[in-house]
């Protein structure tokens, strides 16, 4: 049925006019706010000269988005390599968004161009448990643009050994929350009571 | 263009047939990667200009009917010190009064010890957070304007302590 189809598709382009059948147009689009695995044409990306599959989400909040646009990946700027053995921490590319056109077809591409991040040989140890620290804001490897606090994506067998809790002290105090319903000039008791603060 | 237009229609119709009938590409939920729930809480930080904070340095607005729920208003030139403290002091006051608002309004976290200021952690992404803040182009924010602004994900704080 397949072939049967493609079959038809070919036969019945019209060709009265080479010249322009054989044309191609490219012109630069607007870039979208969040890309899956259609940059590079559904091939991974790659830093420093491993491949990576993430999903990515715009920098920039500000629409319409520029034709070359930063992303970063999401739900963790950390991600593992295909082959496990490289980690990339705040990992963003630049993206150059076009529109490739036929008289027959219209085809969107998002060509990686750019990228950036700190990478990281993963060591491994079998065994390792996942980074525990990833929950933790006060840590250096807590991603605050990612919304799950599941580490699958960034986890693996092996145990890189990035980041780490910056620590501090935590201590009890008496702290009062107040609310103002007027912008600022007058400010009410909410809540109060003992609280953990953290230093 | 006017010659595009019979043999262009023609082949739109026939790639739509062939999007209905032909396989689709390796997409990721058929990877098995579906959608990952958020299990995090969101807060929007916004860089405005002085008289929307007030005095301070930052102001907090959490909302209870408003999307988005949570927002810091960051006066701008601070720093990631100040961001920090403005995001251990959402966390507190989400620890003791639930992470989402049930009340409206501009919050604010007071020492009743002492009086004294206390010199809080600084966050290590803060001040990649702040620089990003910085580079982003404004967007609109409903119920502040159009301003600079990023959204950042944190821990659930109800039920367990900062």
């Amino acid at each position: 049925m397949r072939k049967l189809l493609l079959v038809v598709i070919l036969l019945s382009q019209p060709v009265w006019d080479k010249e322009l059948a054989a044309q191609v147009w490219f012109r630069d689009i607007n870039c979208p706010t969040a890309l899956n695995d259609k940059v590079n044409d559904y091939q991974p990306v790659t830093h420093d000269g491993a491949k990576f599959w993430s999903e990515w989400v715009s920098v920039s909040l500000d629409y319409p988005l520029p034709s070359r646009n930063r992303y970063r990946a999401q739900p963790y700027s950390t991600i593992l390599s295909d082959n496990g053995g490289l980690r990339w921490h705040d990992a963003r590319i630049q993206v150059h968004c076009y529109e490739e056109r036929t008289i027959y077809y219209e085809r969107f591409h998002y060509h990686q161009v750019n990228s950036s991040g700190r990478t990281e040989i993963v060591q491994c140890t079998t065994g390792s448990s996942p980074d525990p620290f990833l929950n933790d804001p006060s840590s250096t490897g807590y991603d605050p643009y990612a919304f799950s606090d599941l580490t699958d994506a960034t986890s693996s067998d092996c145990s890189g050994g990035a980041g780490g809790s910056t620590g501090g002290s935590c201590s009890s105090a008496y702290v009062i929350i107040e609310v103002s319903h007027d912008g600022g000039l007058t400010w009410q008791t909410y809540w109060e009571g003992w609280s953990t603060v953290c230093s | 263009m006017d010659r595009f237009a019979p043999a262009f229609l023609f082949s739109r119709l026939l790639l739509i047939a062939a999007g209905v009938l032909l396989p689709t590409r390796n997409l990721p939920a058929q990877r098995g990667q579906g959608p990952t729930r958020p299990t995090r809480v969101p807060v929007t930080l916004a860089v405005v200009d002085s008289a929307r904070t007030g005095d301070a340095p930052y102001r907090l607005l959490r909302r209870v009917d408003v999307s988005p729920r949570d927002v810091i208003l960051l006066r701008a030139g601070e720093d990631a010190a100040v961001l920090s403290e403005a995001i251990n002091n959402l966390l507190l006051i989400r620890a003791q009064t639930g992470d989402t608002a049930k009340v409206s309004g501009a919050v604010r976290v007071r020492d009743g010890t002492d009086g004294a200021k206390r010199q809080r952690r600084v966050l290590p992404w803060a001040g990649r957070v702040l620089n990003d803040l910085r580079q982003a182009r404004p967007g609109e924010v409903e119920g502040v304007g159009t301003v600079p602004a990023v959204e950042i994900w944190l821990p659930p704080q109800r039920g367990r302590r900062p």
